[in-house]
């Protein structure tokens, strides 16, 4: 019974290494690439231990950073790196072994791939644990790759491994996680935001526990506190790569995988094929008016994904807003003037600061909103609309003013959450966080356009350039762009460098040049999509 | 004015030339069966009237409007149901009927009600949970109960069930009463046989064939099983006759329409005790028109004749 179970797993797990050959080597490489490429350029920058001193206290001394970077321990290239950059690639790795593991199991189901596999000599759970399997080898190839990153540059052989693994490790932890949201969602995209969700809690968790830690500046480390505990993010970080290695550590992935594997078995055990956890419930039989127009259905469909960003960010910010303000509270005048200056009042700067970095990155939700108009097309569901009396410009608009709005309104919620200290915290006005909040829809704008001009133009190729777009900005952008001493014309690639700093008083001419590119850019995007054959 | 017509339309994908130059009219209160094999060039020359795939070139005028630059006008007066119906998994078939009604500019409500009736079908359900035929019936229930003049339908009764097929028919039929316009593009031939008036067959991109069941039938062969007093002989010399099976006073032959007079004069002096003789069903003139195909079911009728 229990082996029967597992019938054909090894085959299962070779169709979809097949399937995803020249998919899993470009997420691989390209990963382990832009790693080697992000540890060389840092190890030229700091040649000596002053240096990273020097680095680590500005970066670690501020509460607000060290939310999104992780703990340091000691003077050490390898430990400096694993603080800085780590954090991203640990998101970027989990990504991948979410999706990695929703598309071999329940996008296997949706398509009914799943159904005629499952006719044959196989059991039921071969499928998961194929999924589970592609995953974790692919993962730690990735794992062996980024430690050879690090030996190339000179690094320590034994901390090269250790910091890989811990990669590694986290990317498998939310494997499993998403093993589990396959069986509760009934779609991909269902499987794909809640473990989506699972990661940004535990990101949270972790980020607050690194912030409301101890940075020591003699021996430059950075204690966390006990909230890490709770998060993989944490648990990779506590390995402490390049300084005490702490090996057992993977144990605990290793249990909390196993965890999860018996987990999202037993839930499929408990349900049928091609359905969730929760039975489909009937509707209305007759729609209500707010439905019936273009945008009333364009809004319909992406009303889901904008109430889960919008929650997200006010609870992001409120916590994390929350947090830091009360911190700089507790901050001498001394330490506050070490960190940024003593020129503004420390909350609000701290709350600012913290908009100012979580804002670019809201341009996920627009990706992620802009890609649901795009998968109306290639899901054949632009065919009745337009065979309807639509125009194809009233159809495009529709979505557009919804991905627009939305991100609009999702950066005005991480500034309202951010501004919630306000309330304990008479310093801090609302209206200078929704400020900081609001600066940065221009270059998001800008990035909708380049989107939109793409679906208009070549729109088969438009959600991989929207990604490779989103990653471009964000990577020679304020957040990593100076830290890695990149040419100014190269930062000025992203749209983010342009954002007027939050410690500055606003200038216009930046922003107004932005929103004209974006509608130059957006203008070519709708003339094209007029113009061009449908792809269904 | 015809309400479809299209004049030597071309259309490219890439290099790979999908139709050459097809020619179609569709008058006002006509059903017209628009058929040929997987691949000819039918769902290109739909969604090409639809305004969803430019052409390369040709003209192509609903209601004497070019159906690129007035599309979203012209479906106005347009219902279509497509041959695969893709539907939004979260609304329910409700939403979904109420939502392309509205946009294709109204709805009647009565008659959206008398149909959900006749096609059995539930309207609270999501349409994720659908199946294919039901998704189908979606789409069709929506497209009766608008008040368009022009109906087009790709493959409608592919995913329906036998009773639902004769739903479908009777509201064809209903439709063109009406005085509606109706383009039907259609594997299962016994429906277009049913429901058309004429006919057009398009192969690799072009019409061969156009016209009423009755002209068509002129263009093929008669097959024809008699029985004779004497025995039957020197039928194998008559000019026009196939697939033939003699023995003694019964004969088994098909021949073609304009010679039958011939064979006939020829068969008369053995004198019938009985004969009938079967005009060409629609999927032998669709077999004739299948070029290479042919052949083969030529030789299978033999096989099965001897």
């Amino acid at each position: 019974m229990k082996t029967s179970a597992f019938l054909g797993t090894g085959t299962l797990a070779m169709l979809a290494l097949k399937r995803d050959r020249t998919r899993l080597t470009l997420w691989i490489l390209g990963v382990a690439l832009l790693f080697g490429f992000m540890v060389a350029a840092f190890s030229e920058m700091l040649p000596t231990d002053q240096d990273i001193i020097y680095m680590a206290t500005a970066y670690g001394a501020n509460p607000v950073t060290r939310i999104f970077l992780g703990p340091i321990s000691g003077v050490s290239l390898g430990g400096f790196l694993m603080f800085r950059l780590s954090t991203m690639f640990a998101v970027i790795i989990a990504f991948f072994g979410i999706l990695t593991v929703t598309r071999h199991t329940r996008h296997n189901e949706e398509t009914g791939c799943e159904e005629l596999t499952g006719s044959t000599m196989v059991g039921r759970h071969a499928g998961l644990l194929a999924a589970l399997i592609v995953a974790a080898a692919g993962l730690i190839m990735l794992a062996v790759l980024l430690a050879l990153a690090f030996i190339v540059n000179g690094h320590p052989v034994h901390g090269s491994f250790a910091a890989g693994a811990a990669l590694g490790a986290v990317g498998v932890a939310f494997a499993g996680v998403a093993a589990i949201t396959s069986q509760l969602a009934d779609t991909t995209r269902g499987a794909n935001g809640l473990a989506g969700l699972a990661m940004g809690a535990a990101f949270l968790v972790s980020g607050v526990g690194n912030m409301l830690g101890d940075f020591n500046p003699a021996t430059i480390t950075i204690t966390s506190a006990w909230p890490v505990w709770l998060s993989p993010f944490g648990w990779y970080q506590q390995i402490h790569a390049f300084y005490d290695n702490n090996w057992w550590l993977i144990l605990l992935f290793a249990a909390f995988f196993v965890l999860t594997l018996q987990a999202s078995f037993a839930l499929k055990n408990r349900r049928d094929i091609g359905l969730g956890m929760i039975p489909a419930r009937k509707g209305p039989a007759v729609a209500s008016p707010a439905l019936l127009s273009p945008l009333g259905l364009a809004w319909r469909l992406q009303r889901k994904l904008f109430m889960v960003w919008a929650i997200a960010a006010l609870v992001f910010g409120a916590v994390l807003g929350g947090a830091t303000t009360e911190l700089a509270e507790r901050m001498s005048g001394m330490e506050r003037a070490e960190v940024l200056g003593d020129i503004f009042d420390m909350s609000e700067t701290f709350a600012m600061a913290l908009v100012a970095i979580l804002g670019p990155f809201v341009v996920f939700y627009s990706v992620q909103a802009f890609l649901r108009a795009v998968s109306e097309e290639t899901n054949g569901l632009t065919e009745p609309i337009l065979a309807a009396a639509v125009t194809r410009l009233k159809w495009f608009l529709s979505h557009i003013t919804c991905f627009v709005l939305g991100t609009i309104a999702v950066l005005l919620a991480l500034g309202l959450g951010s501004a919630a200290a306000s309330i304990v915290e008479p310093d801090i006005r609302v209206l200078k966080l929704l400020e900081a909040a609001i600066i940065q829809v221009p270059a998001i704008l800008v990035l909708a356009g380049l989107m939109i001009m793409t679906f208009g133009l070549v729109p088969r190729w438009s959600p991989a350039l929207a990604w490779a777009a989103l990653m471009v900005s964000i990577l020679v952008g304020p957040f990593f762009g100076p830290a890695l001493e990149l040419p100014l014309w190269v930062q000025n690639i992203s749209p983010f460098t342009h954002v007027p700093a939050v410690t500055e008083p606003v200038s216009f001419a930046p922003l107004i040049a932005m929103l004209l590119i974006a509608a130059v850019l957006t203008a070519i995007g709708l003339l094209s999509f007029r113009r061009r054959s449908m792809l269904t | 004015m015809p309400v479809i017509e299209v004049n030597n339309l071309v259309k490219f994908y890439g290099k790979f030339q999908a139709l050459d130059g097809v020619d179609m009219e569709v008058a006002k209160d006509e059903v017209l069966g628009f058929i040929g094999p997987n691949g000819a060039g039918k769902t290109t020359t739909i969604r090409i009237l639809l305004g969803l795939l430019r052409k390369n070139a040709g003209t192509t005028n609903i209601f004497g409007k070019d159906a690129w630059a007035h599309a979203a006008e012209l479906h106005r007066s347009m219902a279509y149901v497509p041959d695969v119906v893709n539907l939004w998994p979260t609304l329910t078939g409700g939403e979904v009927i109420d939502l392309l009604g509205k946009l294709r500019g109204g709805i009647n409500h009565k008659r959206r009600a008398e149909m959900l009736n006749r096609f059995e079908l539930d309207p609270t359900k999501k349409c994720g949970t659908y199946s294919r035929g039901n998704r189908q019936k979606v789409a069709l229930v929506s497209a009766f109960s608008s008040d368009a003049e022009l109906f087009i339908f790709d493959e409608p009764t592919a995913g329906l069930d036998p009773l639902m097929e004769a739903v479908f028919n009777e509201c064809i039929r209903e439709f063109k009463q009406m005085g509606k316009t109706v383009l039907l593009s259609s594997h299962t031939l016994s429906v277009v046989e049913k429901l058309c008036d004429r006919v057009s067959i398009i192969r690799q991109g072009k019409i061969v064939e156009s016209g009423t069941l009755d002209e068509l039938r002129h263009l093929t062969r008669t097959s024809i099983s008699l029985e004779t007093v004497k025995p039957i002989t020197g039928l194998e010399k008559i000019e026009g006759v196939y697939d033939l099976s003699v023995e003694k006073t019964s004969a088994r032959f098909q021949v073609e329409s304009d010679k039958l007079n011939n064979v006939l004069n020829h068969l008369a002096q053995f004198e019938f005790k009985s004969l009938v003789s079967r005009p060409p069903t629609l999927q032998e003139l669709f077999m004739h028109h299948y070029g290479d195909s042919f052949d083969g079911a030529e030789q299978q009728e033999k096989e099965r004749v001897s």
